[in-house]
Parts: C-alpha cells; structure tokens; sequence
C-alpha cells in the first residue's frame, strides 16, 4: 500500500502557492517540488510546498512587468528617437500644479 | 525585508522610453519579502502626467489609458497619514521648496522608517538631509 500522509493533491498546492495546477505539476516534473506520482496523479510534499510558499518570491508579476515592456515599446516605436525625460516631466507637473 | 517609497518618476519612467536597467532591475529584485508604499498623491500624479503627454500626442489615448490600467494592479499600499501634510510643509519650509509635492513622499518614507526609490536629485537630496535611505536610480 502506498503511504501518501505528508502529501497533498496538485490543486491544493496550488492554492497554497497562488500558482496555476499547470504551473505545480511543471515544478514537479522539473523537480522544483518534491512529490510523488501515482499512476497518472502526482501527489505534493506538504512540507516541500510549505517551504517554497514561505520563499519570497517576485512581488510584480511577471506579466505584468511584461505588460509595461509592452507600453514602452510601443511608445518608442511611435516616437522614434524620443527619449522621454520622466524626471522632468514629473518635476514640471509639480512645479506648475 | 525592505520597505520603499516609490516616486512618482520610477513608475512613469518603467512605461516610456527609454529603457533604464536601474528601474526595470529595480522592479524585477523586489519580493514579496519587500513592502511598496506611496503618499495618495501617486496615483493622480501618473494619471495626470500621462493625460499630458496624450495631449502633447506623444502617447496615444488607448496606451496611456492601459499604462493606468496596469499601474491600478501595482501592490503599492497608499499612505492617507494625516501626519504626512504637516510634515510635508515643514520638510519644504526647510528645503525652501515653494511647493510641498515632492516633500509628501519624504514625509512618508520617514514615517514608514522606508527607503525612497527615486530618479529626481532635488527629492534626493532632501531625504539624506533628514537621514532618509535613498535608492537613486540614475
């Protein structure tokens, strides 16, 4: 018989790691996140899970870093050449509120 | 852990050109282990100097407004303390700035005993007068 105490399904460390399923079971695969696979289910260390969940990990998410790249790209891309001075503008903006 | 004070400039210059490694390594090294805080001043600020720039047509209406849209998702926690007014005015008094903008976000870095994040040399400058970490991204 297999002993699965100490261990939680892939949708629960999920949800304790504010992570997608998809993104668990590629950390297992990769052996990111101790686990145990059972047929065709994958069981998650709970200690493993409780180590990587008190991690720091990025506070912006990726995605949205992405999102910004995005603006700025299309911003250059209107404005070829454009350097913009944020510092100033900002500075200005105070200056004549 | 660290606490930081953004500037208003940090954040408009992570979405215009050009590319400044000391801003997009900034907002890419912090974790959750970190706390972001700005005066409420923050988001009008963007908001409005980003409303100049589609009237100068330098940013298209549709990006500026997506630009906002995303910085609404940023986990800055906004400091309403009443405290940071008064102090403000004193910091500019000191500084003989005639307006207190920048002096709110020195009053909250103070208060909030957190590092400002900045690429103005004027906020710099003030915030080590009064003994503020300042994180100067160049």
């Amino acid at each position: 018989m297999i002993d699965t105490s100490g261990m939680i399904t892939v949708a629960e460390a999920a949800k304790r790691l504010d992570l997608s399923i998809e993104q668990v079971r590629r950390k297992l695969r990769e052996g990111k996140l101790r686990g145990q696979r059972i047929g065709n289910q994958w069981l998650v260390d709970e200690t493993a899970c409780q180590k990587l969940a008190e991690k720091p990990r990025p506070l912006i998410p990726r995605e949205l870093l992405a999102r910004f790249d995005r603006i700025r790209e299309t911003i250059a891309n209107e404005n070829p050449g454009v350097e913009f001075d944020a510092v100033a503008m900002v500075r200005r903006h105070r200056d004549e509120a | 852990m660290s606490r930081y004070v953004i500037d208003t400039n940090v954040f408009i210059r992570r979405v215009v050109p050009p590319i400044i490694e000391s801003v997009d390594a900034f907002f890419e090294q912090i974790t959750t282990a970190d706390e972001l805080f700005a005066p409420q001043m923050l988001l009008p600020e963007y908001t409005s100097v980003l409303r100049e720039q589609v009237s100068l047509k330098q940013i298209r209406d549709e990006v500026a407004r997506q630009a906002l849209q995303d910085i609404l998702e940023m986990p800055i926690r906004t400091i309403v303390a009443l405290g940071q007014f008064p102090r403000s005015f004193d910091l500019a008094t000191q500084f003989q700035h005639q307006k207190a903008y920048d002096m709110q976000f020195v009053a909250v870095a103070e208060a909030e005993s957190a590092t400002i994040v900045t690429g103005d040399g004027g906020m710099r400058h003030a915030a080590e007068a009064i003994g503020v970490p300042v994180r100067f991204l160049r």
